[in-house]
């Protein structure tokens, strides 16, 4: 049972740590939750991530809920008890390595999540600067596509030109903001070879080219334009005419002498776009930068136009010139965050080569984020790439979540490995336990066998002195010997029965005392156990005397055996602890007990039998349940009889300190008494139990000094169903009458009814004198007259007086004279005294074998001969000519068993198997009767009185159905030949095991003739 | 007359001193008390049956004891039949000995058993000489003419 409270409690521990795990994640969730709000870049990122983070809390509600639904099934599982040592290791095992796993799935998750966001962050503040960048390129592209229009316009189209150099400064100055991006802005004329001159001097100075200045582009201060060389003889030139004051410097250069401008130029000139050079340093500044070029036309194109159409129509170039650096330092000073950002931008034309135009390369970060630009050259390809200023921070959301989940979980693990280990070691002492009980229970075995060893080992001895006796009785005896003879018989027994008692009490502990339910007379039960004790209480000097209530019916049926024993226990005690005084058994109904007017109690309870003071009997059944509900025990059936014994002495009682462990088995009141008067203290609460057992109760009341009063009730059925009165036991004093002389009431209503249970009439008187009248001037004609002791001693001349006018008395009406004794020494002196005309004394206890016989002796009526016939006699009588079967696989058993029934003139048949047993006793056989021993080999006794018993019933049904003729089976309709188990074991359980197989009784080996006697008179009426 | 009674005497005697050594009990009596004028030998016959047996048994017990793996089941059986039968001629000493004994083979004692064996052997021996005076005493009482007391 422990085991399961510590399951329930790991559970519930289990429970309480889970609920604290999801309260942890969903703060977690929730904490993230907020986190995504508070980001301000970007309302949809944080949304999505809200969303997420709900998914992520509902799969955790989700997990939860299978959990507790395993968490019940596990408890089923454990509740099947099947659990397998192994097997939980194993789920441990494989619960902690997949919450192992599960956690850093989950930390890389969180992880992942957080570098997405990170990288979404970039990405969409990449773009954006990428995509202002652009839109600014090309605002300031497109201005400078107009401006191409205007110097189309205003430069070419006007002769002269609209526009000198101090114009286009001006306008390009003023609007500058129109094109954030450029630093300045310039325009070269197409000058063909043969124009060069013309043209020059037009001008005022001379093409010169750029080489010089790239190829020394370490002297940027002293860099002069009339430093340079005048252009070298070439097909073409591109000089510039006009530029932008921050620009200036660039006049009169051939674009086309540059190579990065010159490719630009023919580019541009050939798409008709805008088109922009690689990044390079510029002149003068030397700062990185690029130009952008469009063509100017002399006039409007198609657009379907040729690249050689529109060379020839080609009239000048305008540049623009972008300073890249600074132009996106200053845009990007515009945006904020700037700070959180890095940005590169590159040239990536050449894809293996990209040129940065802006941007260190000095990063902490990898996470880079490129967003292509559109500049509006198709044949450059730029990009942007951002990257975080700062490294990523630790992921601490993700490494909180998995690592609390982990310890949670491995501390859920660890409760259920404590809870394992507490379940294995509960198991191991509950195997302890179980082995402990084990041996327990085989030292109870061990014992119980003792026990039976001892009983059966005092039995033999018992047996020998109980079988002496029994020859004895067969001697000639006068009746006194006979009634010693029987005394000591019974006394015998009663040993027997008590060492059964020990007996008794191992099998009351274990429950498995069975009662009787058989006819008895309780009176003769009584005098039984009256006559067990009357040695000791003549010793004493005790008076010992039992009254039954005429109201118990003779036959009850009950268990006797038992009823005796409660019986014997109580005065046993009682005797013990009685030096002087009484002792009264008296029987009662309860209904009578309970009509019995207080007074009448009153009365009853002053004058006690000896004289001496005895406590208020009716406080020993004071806490029965009968009594304390009126009238409930009235309801019973009038065939169960509710009789109520009280076993009353005038002992010394029992201290007021031990009453309440009287019914404690094995306790004795004081060490000092168990030394004094033996007994092993087994005897009130066997009694307790027996009690119980038939439907009673027991209690009593005692007081120190005084003497104490043991009552209990019982519940028997009424065996006197039909009305035949009892036939008389005593014909011979049928129609007597005797006077009792007694002054005390109690004692003479005792004897009134063991005299009036011979079937004499009893009258009382309380003197000598009175009864001298009553004898003499009455009409009726007493045969006896019974004078109690004391009454007798008062004044030995009344006594003699009376015994003289009793001799006047005629012949016929002269009763008989008997003094009630009570102790032996009495009987002796007072006999010595007396002479031959003087009472004959008859010793208490009355009983009613005993009184008779007293009165025949004295009376000279009745039968002369044995009251019972000598079993050996009446064995031979029933024995004789009967022919029985003894089986037994022991070859001296079998002949001194053969032998032995052989004497009682049976005509004996011997087997030595249960095969051959079965073989003779098929039917139609002319066996009376079959002893089986028990314990043979191959076929044991029980086996093979079995198969007789099927063998017999099955020729019984083939009787009946007509199969078989009766006649064929001698003529006998319904076979069953008494079957007698011989053992040498007496054991009860071995007895009923004799009765369930069909076995008819059980006699012991030797054969023991009063029992053989009993047995045997069962089956064969002589 | 003189030699009858004291052929008398001393078998009184000497049945005593056996009923005193333990050697037989009550049963034995009861045996002898079978014994009349249908079956004279009555008790000799049972007598020297019961020593057939026991020398079965015995003989039958050793060889047992002597296996490698002694099957005490079997030794239980054969010692359970000898106790029968000794407490039927009332063989007290053997009777006690077979409880002993059968302690021994209820615990599996092999040594014990042995032991045991050894013992019953010698007290059947014993006992059997024992009896054979009894028994001819008995024999010169009714060949001198007289009658066996009961």
């Amino acid at each position: 049972m422990s085991l399961l409270h510590v399951l329930g409690f790991g559970l519930k521990l289990g429970h309480l740590l889970l609920l604290l795990c999801c309260w942890v994640v969903s703060v977690i969730s929730m904490n993230s939750f907020i986190d995504s709000e508070i980001e301000p870049s970007n309302s949809s990122i944080s949304a999505a991530a809200a969303a997420a983070n709900l998914l992520g809390g509902k799969m955790w509600l989700k997990l939860w809920e299978k959990i507790s639904v395993n968490s019940s099934k596990i408890h089923q599982v454990l509740e099947a008890k099947s659990v397998q040592k192994s097997f939980w290791k194993k789920l441990l095992r494989s619960w902690a390595v997949f919450w192992i796993v599960a956690c850093a799935l989950m930390f890389r998750f969180f992880n992942n999540q957080a570098i997405d966001k990170r990288k979404e962050t970039l990405g969409s503040m990449c773009d954006e600067r990428a995509r202002m960048l652009q839109d600014q390129f090309n605002v300031s592209m497109n201005h400078v596509q107009a401006m191409s229009i205007l110097i189309s316009t205003f430069h070419h189209g006007k002769n002269p030109s609209a526009i000198d150099q101090r114009t286009f400064a001006k306008y390009t100055e003023r609007t500058a903001f129109e094109r954030p991006l450029t630093s300045g802005v310039a325009y070269a004329v197409r000058v063909l070879h043969w124009e060069r001159e013309k043209f020059e001097k037009q001008q005022g100075w001379s093409i010169r080219t750029m080489n010089t200045v790239q190829q020394n582009p370490i002297q940027k201060d002293d860099h002069m334009p009339e430093k340079l060389e005048p252009s070298p003889v070439q097909e073409e030139y591109a000089p510039v005419i006009l530029a932008q004051d921050t620009v200036a410097h660039v006049v009169s250069l051939d674009m086309l002498s540059g190579k990065e401008d010159r490719g630009n130029v023919l580019r541009a000139r050939e798409s008709g776009k805008g088109v922009l050079t690689a990044p390079f340093r510029l002149l003068k500044t030397n700062r990185l930068g690029v130009i952008l070029t469009f063509a100017v036309y002399k006039r409007d194109l198609p657009p379907d136009a040729t690249p050689r159409e529109r060379v020839e129509a080609t009239d000048g170039y305008l540049g623009g010139i972008f300073d890249i650096e600074s132009l996106v330092e200053k845009l990007l000073q515009q945006l904020a965050s700037k700070q959180t950002i890095l940005v590169n931008v590159y040239d990536t034309t050449n894809r293996s080569h990209p040129i940065s135009m802006y941007g260190s390369n000095v990063y902490v970060d990898k996470l880079e984020h490129v967003s292509a630009l559109n500049f509006g050259d198709p044949f450059r390809d730029h990009e942007m790439r951002c990257r975080f200023k700062q490294k990523a921070p630790l992921p601490w959301l993700a490494i909180t979540t998995s690592v609390s989940t982990l310890v949670i979980t491995l501390l859920i693990g660890y409760i259920g490995y404590a809870t394992m280990n507490r379940m294995a070691k509960v198991q191991e002492e509950y195997d302890e336990m179980i082995e402990l009980k084990k041996r327990a229970e085989a030292a109870d075995v061990a014992k119980s066998q003792f026990l039976a060893t001892v009983s059966h080992e005092i039995r033999t001895p018992m047996n020998g002195v109980l079988g002496m006796l029994d020859m004895l009785l067969y001697t000639d005896l006068d009746v006194t010997q006979q009634d010693h003879v029987r005394t000591a018989q019974a006394s015998g027994k009663a040993l027997v029965s008590l060492i059964n008692e020990v007996l008794d009490q191992a099998k009351i502990e274990s429950g498995k005392l069975d009662l009787e339910a058989v006819r008895f007379d309780l009176r003769a039960i009584m005098d039984d156990v009256l006559s067990l004790f009357s040695g000791k209480s003549q010793e004493k000097g005790v008076e010992l005397a039992v009254y039954i209530s005429h109201r118990v019916p003779d036959t009850l049926i009950g268990d006797p055996g038992r009823f005796r024993q409660i019986i014997t226990n109580l005065m046993g005690n009682s005797i013990k602890f009685t030096e002087k005084g009484h002792i009264l058994v008296t029987v009662h109904l309860v209904e009578e007990v309970m009509e019995t007017t207080d007074i009448e109690k009153e009365a009853l309870s002053r004058k006690t039998l000896s004289g001496f003071p005895v406590p208020d009997r009716r406080r020993s059944w004071a806490g029965f349940r009968n009594f304390s509900q009126d009238g409930s025990n009235c309801s019973f059936s009038p065939d169960l009889i509710n009789v109520i014994v009280s076993v009353e002495d005038t002992g010394e009682g029992i201290p007021q300190e031990a009453h309440s462990r009287i019914f404690t088995p094995f306790v004795q009141v004081g060490q000092s008494i168990s030394r004094k008067q033996g007994g092993t203290g087994i005897g009130l609460s066997i009694s307790k139990c027996l009690v119980t057992l038939m439907n009673g109760e027991i209690g009593f009341v005692s007081i120190p000094k005084v003497g104490s009063t043991f009552t209990f009730t019982a519940i028997f059925t009424n065996g006197c169903s039909k009305l035949s009165q009892s036939k008389m036991a005593y014909p011979e004093f049928q129609g007597m009458r005797a006077l009792v002389v007694d002054s005390r009431q109690v004692r003479a209503k005792v004897s009134i009814y063991h005299v009036q249970r011979l079937g004499i009439q009893v009258e009382v008187v309380p003197t000598l004198d009175q009864a001298l009248s009553s004898i003499s001037t009455g009409d009726t004609v007493f045969s006896m007259v019974l004078v109690e002791q004391d009454v007798w001693d008062v004044d030995s001349t009344v006594a003699s007086l009376f015994v003289n006018n009793l001799r006047k008395l005629d012949h016929q009406r002269c009763p008989k004279l008997f003094l009630l004794a009570n102790s032996v020494n009495y009987s002796k002196t007072s006999t010595m005294s007396l002479d031959l005309h003087g009472p004959s004394t008859i010793m208490k206890p009355l009983r009613s074998s005993m009184l008779a016989a007293s009165l025949q002796r004295a009376m000279g009526v009745g039968n002369k001969g044995n009251p019972r016939e000598l079993p050996s006699l009446s064995l031979r009588g029933l024995l004789a000519g009967r022919k029985i079967l003894i089986v037994d696989d022991n070859y001296v058993n079998l002949k001194v068993a053969t032998g032995a029934l052989k004497r009682y003139g049976a005509d004996v048949v011997s087997a030595e198997s249960g095969e051959k047993a079965i073989s003779f006793l098929e039917p139609p056989h002319t066996f009376d009767a079959c002893f089986m021993d028990i314990q043979m080999p191959e076929m044991d006794g029980f086996e093979a009185t079995r198969r007789i018993r099927e063998m017999e019933d099955n020729i019984n049904v083939r009787i009946q159905n007509g199969d078989v003729s009766i006649e064929a089976c001698g003529n006998i309709s319904n076979w069953h030949v008494p079957v007698l188990a011989m053992t040498a074991d007496v054991i009860q359980a071995t007895q009923e095991e004799c009765l369930r197989c069909g076995m008819d009784g059980y006699v012991s080996k030797p054969f023991e003739a009063e029992q053989l006697y009993q047995e045997v008179s069962r089956f064969f009426t002589s | 007359m003189d030699v009858l009674s004291q052929l008398r005497h001393q078998l009184a005697d000497y049945t005593n001193s056996l009923h005193r050594d333990g050697f037989l009990d009550d049963q034995f009596s009861q045996l002898q008390q079978l014994q009349d004028e249908s079956s004279p030998d009555f008790a000799m016959e049972v007598v020297s049956l019961f020593f057939e047996d026991c020398q079965k048994l015995v003989t039958n017990m050793a060889r047992a004891l002597e296996l490698q793996a002694v099957d005490f089941k079997q030794v239980d059986s054969s010692v359970h039949q000898l106790k029968g039968s000794s407490s039927s001629v009332g063989a007290a000493r053997i009777k006690n000995l077979c409880v002993a004994f059968k302690t021994c083979c209820d615990s599996q004692n092999r040594d014990g058993c042995m032991r045991c064996l050894q013992e019953v052997n010698r007290e059947c021996v014993l006992l059997k000489n024992k009896l054979q005076t009894l028994f001819r005493l008995e024999q010169q009482i009714i060949s001198a003419g007289g009658s066996i007391p009961m």
